[in-house]
């Protein structure tokens, strides 16, 4: 229930936020864009994984120190620890790195970003990557419409490394409005307490401007007009340090649970970082003025100064932490778990042994049911009915035809959690016997294994067939949609006549009742593609058309037959069912070695062809 | 254990082949009592259902049931002995 109010409530939220702030609009609309690019630049990676990309960053990331390195160099050269901290979080997600090496690259990065406050320092360069954003989406999406899988890699690479730094602009333009009105001076507070308010100021701002680069220079400026002190300085540094990783954690609502877990240690190590450096502020205030000495900084160029800060609480950040990468790699794995699908596990199989043939018939038995009832759930919604109207009496026909649509149910996923697991349960259980078919369980266990096969071959056949019923029960054609109704709906009455047949029989169908069934469906082919054939003659459905119909009708037999072949195994009960002791005693009737006469003729061929010489039956 | 009883099993003793065909005989007489009664009772549960599906399968069922019995007359015909003292007891139908 909250579930389905809370999309419609937040598109509600939205639109009156828009309708309300423009600039809300415009920072919500680069977040948007902003998570595009993650999904762009995730699948560009995906494009490139299988051999290259791998073993570049196998090599690159080998170590912690090697990952040190790749985030120092690689935030060196993009001068953005954000885009270097969101490029990792999408290798991450894509599976193509470690967590721990994905903490080192963050790491490395904090490091590596300390150089933009020398470049801002030292020669007041502002290196502004965001003006490459237009020719990397156009570059981007021409090389999408390539036909080369790398082509195509680079091209999601390019345009989503565009729609971030796009997203972000957007982003900046719409705080824009906030950030002109940040007057720092009027802050101005000595000792622990501005600290702490300087550092968040810092957070806050940088989360504003999307760049602690920007940050720097607002803070360098307003040093030099003495509108802070230096101390309060150092501490926006910390700040804007902390609130930079808010580009990491937007990046991650887009990722899975690994993303999510390196945005966490990403914030984790900033803020320890940020706590050790104001806890420590006056020694490393004291410590920067005698290294600025020693290296020639003028005690008043407090830019310089500033650059040496901003490296140093990085670099004791790094050494703080990085003994501790494994402890927080757990403490991550434990704290954002893997969301694991719940997947129907075997209730009988577990813990038994092979080696008492009657007790392992009975349990394979009892998993086979279970998955032949799932298999029943998926084939029915998969057709597009309800189990209710399917296990009644309800008027298939009509409820069929009063529909509009089919909707789409994701089998594969269906069949994931409800089959595999139980199905890969039975398969592997069996390998495990050694049997001969002269052995009476031993015969028994290879009948449910091909059970269980007929049952997931129903599941398969019908996620060839929901695709046409898909696209043809509708309005749209009526032929089509008659025809198509008429497919699910038979199979579908065969469903219930299976269940109606094991409930009033308490668990036990008679092979005769089965085989009336195999009867039913081979007229009904005989009759559909008679049907068939006049409307491809009357020009009522085009001859595509008709063969989608002939392909799709041959599922629904399959479907249908597969469904009719497992009951068999199942449901009869052949120590006291009358058909199996009928083909028996005709099977004896040939061993009795001084009766001469001939095969009795049967009165009705097709009857007797179906009904007791069928490989099938006799066999058993 | 009477006389005739006796006799029989003497009888089985000497003669195998004879008294395996007996025995089958007789599982088959059995079976067809049964495969009578089953389609007795098709016969009733056709008569009570409306539904054409159901009746559908009714119907074949009991085509298929009939068949079967049919076929299991005239294999009790054909192992029919020669001996005319043993042809009083077959009223399959």
């Amino acid at each position: 229930m909250l579930r389905r109010i809370l999309l419609p409530t937040i598109l509600l939220i939205l639109g009156f936020g828009f309708w309300m702030s423009p600039d809300f609009k415009v920072i919500s609309a680069g977040v948007a864009i902003f998570l595009f690019g993650m999904l762009s630049l995730e699948e560009g990676f995906r494009a490139f994984t299988g051999g290259t990309l791998e073993n570049i960053l196998r090599r690159t990331t080998s170590s912690t120190l090697h990952s040190l390195g790749f985030g120092i160099v690689s935030t060196t050269i993009m001068q953005s620890s954000s885009l270097v901290s969101v490029i990792t979080i999408s290798f991450l997600s894509a599976g193509l790195i470690t967590l721990t090496a994905g903490i080192g690259i963050i790491f490395g990065a904090n490091l590596g970003t300390t150089t933009g406050a020398w470049l801002v320092a030292g020669f007041g360069l502002k290196v502004n990557i965001a003006s490459y954003a237009m020719p990397m989406l156009v570059f981007g999406v021409i090389m999408m419409f390539q036909s080369s899988k790398q082509l195509k890699g680079a091209g999601y690479i390019l345009s989503g490394l565009g729609f971030l730094f796009l997203g972000i602009h957007y982003m900046k333009e719409g705080f824009d409005a906030f950030s002109v009105n940040i007057d720092l001076s009027q802050f101005s507070v000595a000792g622990y307490p501005g600290l702490f308010l300087f550092s968040l100021i810092g957070i806050v701002a940088t989360v504003v401007m999307q760049s602690s680069h920007a940050t720097l220079v607002l803070i360098i400026t307003a040093l030099s007009v003495n509108q802070i002190s230096y101390e309060n300085a150092l501490a926006l540094a910390i700040g804007s340090n902390v609130g930079t990783t808010i580009t990491a954690i937007i990046g991650a609502m887009s990722a899975n649970e690994a993303g999510k877990r390196l945005a966490a240690a990403h914030l984790i190590f900033n803020l320890v970082t940020g706590i050790i450096a104001i806890a420590l502020i006056y020694q490393l205030i004291a410590f920067i003025d005698w290294f600025s000495r020693e290296v020639g900084i003028s005690d008043e160029d407090y830019s310089l100064k500033l650059a040496v800060f901003h490296t140093i609480f990085n670099l004791i950040g790094v050494l703080v932490m990085l003994p501790f990468i494994g402890k927080l790699v757990t403490m991550l794995e434990r704290v954002i778990p893997e969301k694991v699908p719940e997947i129907d596990q075997p209730m009988y199989l577990s813990g038994l042994s092979a080696d008492y043939p009657g007790t392992a018939v009975e349990a394979l038995r009892n998993e086979t049911m279970r998955i032949y009832d799932a298999a029943l759930r998926i084939i029915i919604h998969g057709l597009g009915f309800r189990q209710a109207d399917v296990m009644s009496d309800a008027d298939l026909e009509q409820i069929a035809s009063s529909q509009s649509r089919v909707h789409k149910l994701d089998i594969d996923a269906v069949y994931e959690r409800r089959i595999k697991g139980i199905y890969s349960a039975i398969i592997a259980f069996i390998s495990t016997t050694t049997f001969s078919r002269q052995d009476e369980h031993s015969a028994k266990i290879h009948w449910l294994r091909d059970a269980s096969m007929n049952i997931v071959e129903s599941v398969k056949d019908t996620k060839h067939l929901q695709k046409n019923l898909i696209r043809y029960v509708g309005p749209d054609n009526k032929d089509m949609n008659a025809a198509y109704n008429k497919v699910r709906v038979q199979i579908a009455y065969i469903i219930r006549e299976i269940n109606d047949l094991r409930e009033s029989g308490e668990g036990v169908i008679d092979m005769s009742s089965l085989d009336a069934l195999e009867l039913i469906v081979n007229e009904d082919r005989e009759r559909f593609n008679n049907s068939l054939s006049d409307l491809i003659g009357k020009g009522a459905i085009s001859p595509i058309m008709g063969s989608s119909l002939m392909n799709d009708s041959g599922y629904a037999i399959d479907i249908m037959s597969n469904l009719i072949q497992a009951a068999e195994t199942l449901y009869v009960a052949r120590d006291s069912d009358l058909t199996q002791t009928v083909h028996d005693i005709l099977d004896d009737y040939h061993e009795l070695d001084n009766v001469t006469m001939t095969d009795p003729e049967p009165e009705n061929e097709t009857l007797t062809t179906e009904t007791s010489d069928g490989p099938e039956h006799s066999t058993r | 254990m009477g006389l005739n009883t006796l006799l029989d099993k003497l009888g089985d003793m000497l003669e195998p082949e004879a008294s395996k065909k007996k025995n089958y005989r007789k599982k088959l007489k059995t079976l067809l009592k049964d495969l009578k009664q089953k389609e007795n009772k098709l016969k009733e549960k056709l008569e009570a259902t409306e539904d054409e599906r159901k009746r559908n399968r009714l119907e074949k069922e009991l085509e298929i049931v009939h068949t079967q019995r049919k076929k299991g007359i005239k294999v009790l015909e054909e192992t029919k002995p020669d001996h005319s003292d043993q042809t009083q007891d077959e009223s399959p139908e």
